[in-house]
């Protein structure tokens, strides 16, 4: 059994780098990425596992951040949107315009990624589904459906 | 950001996760069992809950069985999305699928929905409908309870038991009915949400989302399986029955909830009696 009490010393495999850093066993997710790792593009917002820019990727599945202890990650693979190389992704968000002020766009682009790499060619309804987790308040939603959905094209 | 610390271990069986529990009860630090941590992560942060150890259980191999047979186990630790990618009975997968949002999903775990403080609980009510059981493992081993005796407005767990596992018995007939209702657009906590199986004369019927607690009753069953009354009469006759258990919220008041209700179970009988007269 494993036991961690108070400050760790850990090592955390954050877009395909080993990080060594401290952390508590109390710690998020997302403060140590944001904290301690100054990988800023992950947002924060409500911190409450409702709006999805806080979203990073644990062995390729989309989670919330804000919803997960640093020190339960220890064997997995985190990637940010500073790890995720999709270009042709990223690409259509901009051709699309599937961003107004930018804020979800971080949490948008990880979660889509996750269902590129999760479904071959998604449809319509399964692409939905990946979205619904992420709120954009610019609701500039059909602008980030149609980037996703025209990566899929690609 | 969590406002004050913790220990945290990851035990590797039921034993070390049970004996954690005790031995932390013992020097009076406050332990609790964690998998998927969405709801428990939020409470900490609002100072709701303050635990002094938490047991991580997910890395315990019991937690995440996987077993579809006549009877479908499904481990405690199990995240909701990965029972929905992988089971074969209808109603289970439907009812999960419409819980939280995909992100989540990845998170939320079986045993944390069941267990946790929220009223809604939805991914007990396939459970309830379908002969579910639990098993449960404490300092004096593992026992099996039935859902019907076990939950009761919620897992009748005492201090330091662990949720292993729930089974339930498929279905070959899938003869199955199921509806939810949100407020407003479908990521929302439902003002209804019913499940529904059986052949016409036994059709078993658990709620969620209109009480303050996920609720089947056999009482209410006896009433919903008349035939001497006609669809409306019966559906308004079990809402009569369960008058008092309505609850009113922002989300939306008593009777309209009471109405959704009378109108799901016209339905559902309508839905389940067709089908039947086509297996037939």
């Amino acid at each position: 059994m494993k036991i961690y009490s108070d400050i760790q010393k850990v090592v955390l495999d954050v877009n395909n780098e080993k990080r060594e850093l401290v952390i508590e066993p109390s710690d998020t997710l997302l403060r140590v990425l944001r904290d301690k790792l100054e990988l800023k593009g992950t947002k924060i917002g409500c911190e409450h596992g409702d709006c999805g820019v806080c979203t990073v990727q644990i062995n390729g599945k989309a989670v919330k951040s804000c919803l997960s202890l640093a020190i339960e990650n220890i064997e997995s693979k985190i990637t940010t949107i500073e790890g995720i190389d999709n270009e042709p992704l990223k690409k259509s968000f901009v051709k699309h315009q599937g961003f107004q002020c930018g804020y979800c766009t971080s949490g948008m682009i990880v979660n889509a990624d996750s269902l590129l790499k999760s479904i071959d060619k998604p449809s319509d309804a399964e692409t939905r589904v990946y979205l619904e987790s992420n709120l954009c308040r610019c609701t500039g939603y059909e602008g980030i459906e149609s980037a996703v959905k025209n990566t899929v094209k690609l | 950001m969590i406002p004050f610390k913790f220990s945290y271990v990851v035990p590797d069986t039921i034993e070390e996760a049970v004996q954690a529990w005790n031995s932390a009860e013992k020097r009076g630090v406050n332990p609790l069992y964690y998998s998927g941590g969405t709801e428990i992560i939020t409470l900490c942060r609002d100072q709701k809950i303050e635990p002094g150890l938490i047991i991580d259980i997910k890395k315990i191999p019991d937690c995440n069985t996987l077993v579809q047979n006549e009877t479908s186990t499904f481990g405690s630790a199990l995240t909701l999305n990965k029972i929905i990618e992988s089971t074969n009975i209808p109603i289970l997968a439907r009812t999960l699928e419409r819980i939280a949002d995909h992100t989540i999903r990845n998170k939320l775990t079986l045993g944390g929905n069941i267990i946790g403080r929220l009223p809604y609980r939805e991914a007990v009510l396939p459970f309830m409908v379908l002969y579910g059981s639990v098993q449960i493992a404490s300092a004096n081993g593992i026992r099996t309870e039935n859902i019907s005796d076990f939950f009761n407005k919620r897992m009748l767990l005492k201090k330091g038991e662990l949720l292993v596992n729930l089974s339930l018995k498929n279905d070959k007939n899938d003869n199955w009915f199921y509806k939810r209702k949100e407020k407003s657009g479908i990521i929302d906590y439902p003002i209804l949400t019913a499940c529904f199986t059986g052949k016409p004369g036994n059709i078993k019927m658990a709620l969620s989302g209109s009480f303050s607690y996920p609720i089947r009753d056999k009482e209410v069953e006896i009433i919903l399986n008349n035939k001497s009354l006609d669809h409306r009469k019966r559906a308004a006759a079990v809402v009569d029955s369960m008058n008092n258990l309505f609850r009113s919220d922002f989300r939306a008041s008593a009777d309209y909830r009471k109405h959704l209700l009378k109108l799901t179970i016209k339905d559902a009988l309508i839905y389940l009696e067709k089908k039947n007269e086509n297996i037939q």
